[in-house]
């Protein structure tokens, strides 16, 4: 028998609850398994010996010119990278250690976090929402297939505009200071 | 002079990690340089993430506040140096005058509150 060192983990995490997400990481790698890909909807962990480890979240756009420096600014803070997935960037560290366990250490910036995110999806919701709006103008198209196509663009539309919704919540609440971090 | 003293006081207040970023930089330092800085001009009340310095950092060079001057080598690594700018010195000192103000304050609140 092979001994499975390797396991990919199909999870789907909100943007707005990457709380959770770094907590299901510290999770993980209490049981041995160390996150090596996350990729938005799955997640590739490797065997190793189980740790208590604190998983953090960054979203950020350093670019490919100021990627090193990026990275460069974690690992001298101890802080060692652990995948990439679009501008998420995943770092872990050992808990406790006498660590800084936040990479954000001030609300101000947590809040740039999510605005940075935010700033994206509106464009998609905006462009979305220009698009369902252009095509009900136009004729109505009976085709099955197009009513399905449109069906699906106004879904999205629709979800682009909860996730805006749920983020600028989550904003607002980081501004009246009653979490320093979500604990649900 | 008049008009680059406008242009400075435009940022102030500063929150505390830019105070603390701002400071750090009279003397030209790497990010971890500043990191170290703050923890120890604080004695250690201030930690500075490194999410927090980042985004601070590409924000103020953006802003002309501070400037990137070459790189040192860090462990076998490069690593940028940051300096302030001409602008970024009247900020840090425009700033340390307004504190200066309000410590005054604060010192003479404090000692009539013990009088009365």
């Amino acid at each position: 028998m092979i001994d499975k060192t390797t396991k990919t983990v199909f999870r789907i995490h909100w943007a707005w609850n990457d709380d959770k997400e770094e907590r299901w990481l510290g999770r993980m790698a209490k049981e041995g398994w160390h996150l090596t890909a996350p990729r938005g909807f799955y997640y590739r962990f490797e065997k190793g010996v189980p740790a208590d480890m604190v998983y953090r979240l960054d979203y950020q756009n350093p670019g490919k010119s100021d990627r090193k420096e990026y990275l460069g600014l974690f690992k001298d803070a101890g802080w060692e990278y652990a995948g990439q997935f679009s501008n998420w960037y995943y770092f872990r560290t050992k808990a406790g250690d006498g660590q800084a366990s936040e990479i954000h250490t001030d609300p101000e910036s947590r809040i740039a976090k999510y605005r940075r995110l935010l700033a994206l999806l509106v464009i998609i919701f905006i462009a979305m929402w220009t698009q369902v709006m252009t095509s009900i103008g136009q004729h109505r198209n009976p085709h099955g297939f197009w009513s399905a196509i449109r069906g699906l663009q106004v879904a999205i539309t629709i979800l682009m505009a909860y996730v805006v919704i749920r983020l600028l919540i989550k904003i607002e609440r980081i501004k009246k200071g009653r979490i320093g971090r979500d604990t649900k | 002079m008049g008009e680059l003293e406008d242009k400075a006081r435009r940022f102030l207040p500063l929150t505390e990690a830019t105070f603390y970023v701002l400071v750090s930089l009279v003397a030209p330092r790497h990010g971890y340089g500043i990191m170290q800085n703050v923890a120890s001009v604080s004695e250690n009340r201030v930690k500075l993430g490194p999410g927090t310095l980042y985004g601070a950092l590409t924000n103020l060079v953006k802003q002309g506040v501070i400037e990137r001057a070459g790189e040192q080598e860090l462990e076998g690594e490069r690593r940028k140096i940051y300096a302030l700018t001409t602008l970024g010195k009247n900020v840090v000192r425009l700033e340390c005058e307004r504190l200066e103000i309000l410590a005054r304050i604060g010192r003479e609140t404090t000692s009539q509150l013990k009088t009365t």
